[in-house]
């Protein structure tokens, strides 16, 4: 495999040591053709390797510029390096191809959209707001106005079970004209605590016009909370400063104003 | 297509900049050492050393004799290009999270970040000055925004610059009348505008946001003339100086690649047709996102530098060179 005609031509030498420096050292041919036969020994292991680097020559007409920056000197991390690039900052990566996704007509040829069915299913990101999948809920370009909208569905929805509901326990028609400022809230309602119970707690403030306990509609357990209207605003003020943070079996019952449903 | 691919820095690449003859190229990371290779061969001749934070930019002038650096250790650095000596230093309160020179090479343009009560700001100052090259000397135009901006650059000659914001806004000032912006854009991007570079020919800006949108805009007006979709954040964007083609470089957000496979990643380049928005190649590379991307003066190859820590230098191929987009 290799080509010892390099080795034979090397002049004379006068010891045996000399003649192993000379066959060590490392020769370099250029032909013609512009290549450069770089000849080279190696010893690893015991064992002596014959490396034979061939490289191509071309000269590069570059502007001056280029060229006078070709002789800069390394400085900083490079400092006192070889010249030519360093096996441990530059190697030559591996084939890379171009793929084109569009051919000469501009049809497509790579499937993309599959790339872009995974990226679906893969990304976390999900909008509940606009539905979108390409940002969260809190940076959703359309949040005001869908928030609006959210709210306004909510009071229905709200309005929607308590109608349903007022209808289905005890037939009693649903009274339009309840006033909302003379309400309070109460939540953390116990389970077990039915409508009778509470009117017998917040009766003792005033008269109370309305009773209210959201249940659930399929199964009608109570869902914790109620609210309470009574006759005059006083007394719901009166409710809330004395009812608020009473014990109730278990509970620890908590009585607030309701929410004014066109925040 | 065979790239190089450099392993100078150990950290994340902030900028990849060839200087105007493309000889060399200027990468800077979020490790301390800025660097600069031969495009050619991929040696690198030295790095810049002297910062005590992330390099989040750089810059060479026309003439490659000096850098600037834009540092998360509060400075910007003038250095000399060839020799890599520090010249001049810039503090300030907070991190510098971009820079460039002017087309003259006499401008330094440079970005800060807001931190507690310090504003962000945009200063421009005349290298050639001294008294401007000191801490707390009046710059030729600053002006301050409660948003960041994340990336500024000289968009035409010594006059006029623009500005990227975080809030996706773009501002466009003239230097010889600073007192208010001259042109804005802030219905383009919706996210961040991740990095601005302008055309070879120095007719259009080319934004890049986190909204995996590229937008193609008048440099005169900042009035949008295309827009390029990705599927993913776009870090990158690079016009090709010969044919009608821009070049897009991001992917997930270094926080989730770790959860993302490269192929879902989107670490690749794509290329798309300039005129019609089309994505029509891409080519792999990256393990991660890549930040940052720069198109060879000679059009034929493109320097990306990822998240990952690589900058890879991409030779193109005849089956490139050869296509041609029919319409």
């Amino acid at each position: 495999m290799t080509n010892l005609s390099a080795i034979q031509t090397a002049p004379e030498v006068g010891s045996w040591a000399e003649a192993v420096e000379q066959e060590n050292q490392t020769q370099v041919e250029e032909s013609e053709d512009g290549t450069r036969t770089e000849t080279a020994f190696t010893v690893e292991d015991g064992v002596r390797y014959k490396v034979v680097t061939q490289f191509k020559v071309i000269n590069k007409r570059v502007p001056k510029v280029v060229a006078e920056r070709k002789k800069w000197v390394k400085f900083g991390a490079c400092e006192g390096e070889a010249p030519g690039p360093h096996v441990a900052t530059t190697y030559v990566a591996e084939e890379v191809e171009m793929q084109f996704t569009r051919n000469r007509a501009g049809e497509q040829i790579l499937d993309v959209q599959e790339d872009k069915q995974t990226a679906k299913t893969t990304s976390r990101e999900h909008c509940r707001h606009c539905k979108g999948n390409d940002h969260w809920s809190t940076h959703c370009p359309y949040k005001v106005m869908y928030q609006l909208d959210e709210e306004a569905d909510a009071e229905k929805d709200a309005d929607k079970d308590r109608n349903a509901l007022g209808l289905r326990a005890d037939g009693r028609q649903i009274d339009r004209n309840r006033s909302d400022e003379n309400t309070c809230r109460v939540t953390n309602l116990p389970q077990d605590m039915d409508e009778t119970e509470l009117r017998e707690v917040f009766g003792r403030i005033g008269r109370i016009t309305r009773i209210f306990i959201a249940r659930d509609k399929i199964n009608n357990l109570p869902k914790g909370f109620a609210f309470v209207t009574y006759e005059s605003r006083d007394d719901a003020a009166r409710a809330i400063a004395e009812l608020n943070d009473i014990r109730m079996y278990h509970m620890v019952l908590k009585v607030e104003w309701t929410r004014p449903s066109n925040a | 297509m065979r790239p190089l691919s450099l392993k100078g820095h150990e950290r994340a690449l902030t900028r990849v900049r060839f200087n105007r003859e493309g000889d060399l190229v200027f990468t800077s990371a979020k490790d301390k050492r800025p660097c600069v290779w031969y495009t050619e061969n991929g040696e690198r001749i030295g790095s810049y050393d002297q910062h005590n934070g992330a390099v989040w930019d750089i810059d060479v002038t026309w003439d490659t004799q000096k850098c600037v650096t834009a540092s998360g250790d509060n400075t910007v650095k003038i250095w000399d290009a060839e020799r890599g000596n520090c010249l001049n230093t810039i503090n300030h309160q907070t991190p510098m999270k971009s820079c460039g020179f002017s087309y003259s090479g006499n401008l330094v343009i440079f970005t800060t970040q807001k931190m507690t009560k310090n504003m962000s700001s945009v200063q421009v100052r005349d290298i050639r000055d001294q008294s401007q090259m000191v801490d707390g000397a009046e710059p030729i135009f600053s002006a301050q925004f409660d948003v960041n901006a994340g990336t500024a650059l000289f968009s035409k000659l010594d006059d006029e610059i623009t500005i990227g914001f975080e809030s996706g806004l773009i501002l466009q000032y003239d230097l010889r009348n600073s007192e208010q912006s001259k042109n804005a854009n802030e219905s383009v991007h919706r996210y961040s505008v991740q990095d601005l570079q302008v055309s070879p020919s120095g007719e259009f800006l080319i934004s890049s946001s986190r909204d995996k949108t590229s937008a193609l805009l008048d440099i005169n007006d900042l009035k949008k003339l295309k827009q390029y979709k990705s599927e993913r954040p776009v870090n990158s964007a690079c016009i090709s100086p010969i044919r009608d083609h821009i070049c897009l470089g991001g992917g997930e957000d270094a926080m989730q690649v770790t959860q993302t496979s490269v192929s879902a990643g989107h670490f690749e380049a794509k290329i798309y047709h300039m005129v019609f928005e089309e994505e029509f190649a891409r080519f792999k590379g990256h393990f991660g996102p890549i930040n940052t991307m720069a198109w060879h003066p000679s059009g034929n190859c493109i320097a990306t530098g990822g998240e990952d820590g690589y900058v890879r230098i991409q030779e193109f191929d005849e089956d490139y060179s050869n296509f041609k987009y029919d319409f």
